[in-house]
């Protein structure tokens, strides 16, 4: 699959991986603002 | 040319005197993973409510010679071990100053020992981080002065070999990219030393009397220059563990070596600037100071750690499909050899410190999130997904690798090391977890009794943090039987390990 | 491989268009995680302070032993009990204690001092899960907006030494 250029994706199944570790990564720190906010208002 | 001997595996020369001293760092290194390990099943035995095992004080004392013994110890004389590997013995080179090695070596053991007895006689029950104004014994503080000179010196060994490998012209071309990564750690484990001792020389002197007044949150920003720095040498040596386990396990060829040697270039710019996480809710600073240091600085080095994320498993990848595991997505990672304990050991390794371990961090290290994170438990499950799921289990991986290459002998007992990452692995994921899941309700750290049965108030702590508790509990025994495992195979294998020719 | 020397003019080596993407992808990341921190200080109404003032640990026990006595209405456990007006509030972590006991009033805004008189302690609101340190030497000044009534416990989060597990406080929000 390696592309003469190296412009192909070499190693899709380690895309996909590194996607999900993303996607996980994303939510984790989204959910931590969510609860954030449900604090008292603090500055 | 007597001090060389020649591998018959890899064909590459082998310095003696350098061979000697990877392996009395190892067994050093192991000997302390040993008594960190004995007290963190004490510590987790007195954590599950059901049991509570010791009482305060000892809790207190063991819970800071747990984190002398793994934090410093295990780990930096295992990457003492690594450093002379990827010089001396990638490099086909002899080390330079040996008799300096010896040295390093004597400090770090004698800087070690000493902290860890005025630990244990009860002296200094101030936990790792020994915040001012409590006051530990002034042993205690030249104890850990003599190791960081010791580590400092390791360092200085090292860089002298790349030199004299140079000088000598033992390879052709670049520096191995392993190399590469262990001087990307060793660069970075002279600017967090030197906070160390720009922090802890006043801190002894203030101990003999010699100084009236440390000041407090002076301390906390200069002692995480060292704290949190030094946590971030594993990283670059554990990300250099990878790619050499990779190498060594599957063949795996980096991808694109100018993007990995561009990652580790920013983990030595930027990771080891990037340490005031841990007063983001300290007064003293203001919030753009806070926010550029844990932002622009932090998430450069966070980019470095995702750049690796998927350097490495696509060498993996790609490796294996060349091996002819190329159907679908997956079949290569289903082929792949989860028989050898090193590369199993790695791929959790990768996983912990991803998934568990980077994740958390970053999160928690937000300026406004720390608020929901600081000293809770949250901490301390982050930091066991990166310095043991991801640090300490690469550098078990690497001890397979190790102990037949240095030590010259055959892993004994190898259905016994084949389970033992799997083991470890579950038992660290579990205890992590519910140490988090626990401390996102607001359980502390560091914390002897939850049920607060002798405080003013009794507090009535969430009952489902507390039935995590057990689980976090069940968890860290697994984790301590893996860790055994480790023990038990390594020390066997000196002992009983059959030679190899 | 990654343990012998690479090949001739690595740095050459065109990136491949998957690393590319995933570079791209972490870098805005980054820059997003990066530009949330300066953009909830300006819109978003949980900030740590960056209010504080040098005081010694002598003063600041002198300060809330002041203002205790003024505003003191009762006593809980051998901790003074203090309702004061919505200002400034004061609360000292001490081994093994945090006091006073704070009274406070739900929508009201407070400029809540927090500081040692001797070791550094972990000031954390539960069940709220809300964490700060009290650091000698540092007044830490928190402009704080109870919203919801109801009892809520101090506890210390920073190791202070044997009787740590012991410290506890309160703030009562009416």
């Amino acid at each position: 699959m390696a592309g003469k250029n190296g412009h192909e994706f070499e190693a899709p199944g380690s895309f996909v991986l590194i996607m999900t570790f993303f996607a996980v990564f994303v939510l984790v720190y989204l959910l931590n603002w969510k609860y954030l906010s449900d604090l008292w208002p603090i500055n | 040319m007597e001090d060389f001997r020649v591998c018959p595996a890899t064909g590459l020369k082998v310095h003696k005197p350098a061979e000697l001293l990877i392996k009395i760092n190892a067994v050093t290194a192991i000997v302390f993973i040993l008594i960190g390990g004995l007290m963190a099943l004490l510590l987790a035995l007195t954590k599950i409510p059901a049991i509570h095992l010791l009482p305060s004080d000892l809790f207190y004392r063991f819970l800071t010679l747990h984190g002398i013994a793994m934090l410093v110890a295990w780990i930096i004389f295992f990457e003492a071990a690594i450093l002379y590997f990827t010089s001396a013995v990638l490099l086909n080179c002899r080390l330079a100053a040996v008799k300096v090695a010896w040295l390093a070596y004597g400090l770090m053991l004698g800087g070690a020992l000493m902290a860890a007895v005025e630990i244990l006689i009860g002296n200094a029950d101030c936990m790792f981080t020994s915040y001012p104004p409590l006051q530990a014994h002034h042993l205690y503080y030249l104890g850990v002065i003599l190791f960081a000179v010791g580590a400092i010196l390791v360092c200085c060994v090292f860089f002298g070999t790349l030199a004299v490998a140079k000088h000598e012209k033992t390879y052709e071309g670049s520096l191995p990219l392993v190399t590469f990564g262990a001087a990307a750690a060793a660069i970075i484990a002279i600017v967090t030393l030197a906070h160390g001792a720009i922090i802890f020389v006043p801190t002894w002197l203030w101990a003999l009397g010699v100084i009236q007044h440390i000041d407090a949150p002076a301390y906390r920003l200069i002692f995480w220059g060292f704290g949190h720095s030094s946590q971030q040498i594993n990283v670059c040596a554990m990300v250099a563990v990878w790619y050499l386990i990779a190498a060594v396990t599957v063949g795996a060829k980096p991808v694109n070596q100018r993007v990995c040697r561009t990652a580790f270039v920013l983990y030595i710019l930027f990771i080891d600037i990037a340490s005031e996480h841990h007063i983001l809710v300290d007064p003293g600073f203001s919030a753009a100071h806070k926010a550029w240091n844990t932002g622009y600085f932090m998430h450069l080095a966070v980019l470095a750690s995702m750049i690796h994320a998927l350097a490495v498993p696509s060498a993996i990848e790609i490796a294996l499909r060349k091996k002819g595991h190329t159907q679908g997505y997956f079949e290569w990672l289903k082929k792949a050899p989860w028989g050898n304990p090193s590369f199993s050991a790695m791929v959790w390794s990768i996983a912990g410190f991803g998934f568990l371990g980077g994740i958390t961090g970053v999160t928690f290290g937000t300026e406004q999130i720390n608020i929901i994170a600081h000293n809770t438990w949250r901490i301390t499950g982050h930091f066991h997904s990166t310095v043991v799921a991801g640090t300490t289990m690469s550098f078990m991986g690497l001890t397979y690798i190790v102990l037949p290459l240095i030590f010259r002998k055959e892993v004994a007992f190898p259905k016994l090391a084949k389970f033992q990452p799997h083991v470890f692995g579950v038992g660290i994921w579990t205890m992590a977890i519910f140490m988090m899941f626990s401390g996102s309700f607001g359980m502390p750290r560091r914390h002897w009794d939850i049920t607060f049965s002798d405080a003013a108030f009794s507090i009535p702590f969430d009952q489902t943090a507390m039935m995590a508790l057990h689980i976090f509990g069940v968890g860290a025994i697994i984790a301590v039987i893996g860790g055994g495992m480790f023990v038990l195979v390594s020390v066997a294998t000196l002992l009983i390990g059959k030679d190899i020719k | 491989m990654a343990i012998t020397s690479p090949e001739r003019l690595w740095w050459k080596q065109p990136v491949c268009g998957q690393e590319k993407l995933w570079i791209s992808i972490a870098l805005v990341w980054c820059i997003f995680i990066t530009a949330i921190m300066p953009y909830w200080h300006f819109f978003g109404k949980q900030n740590p302070s960056q209010e504080y003032y040098r005081v010694s640990p002598v003063k600041y026990g002198a300060i809330v032993d002041k203002f205790t006595a003024k505003h003191k209405v009762g006593e809980e456990a051998g901790i003074p009990v203090v309702d004061p007006p919505p200002g400034d509030i004061f609360i000292a972590g001490s081994q093994f204690v945090w006091h006073p006991i704070l009274k406070l009033k739900s929508g009201r805004t407070y400029r809540l001092h927090l500081s040692s008189t001797d070791m550094v302690h972990g000031f954390s609101v539960y069940p709220m899960n809300m964490n700060f340190m009290a650091v000698p030497d540092m007044d830490y000044v928190l402009t704080i907006q109870p919203d919801k009534a109801g009892e809520f416990f101090i506890i210390c989060n920073e190791f202070c030494g044997g009787g740590h597990h012991t410290m506890t406080g309160k703030i009562i929000v009416s």
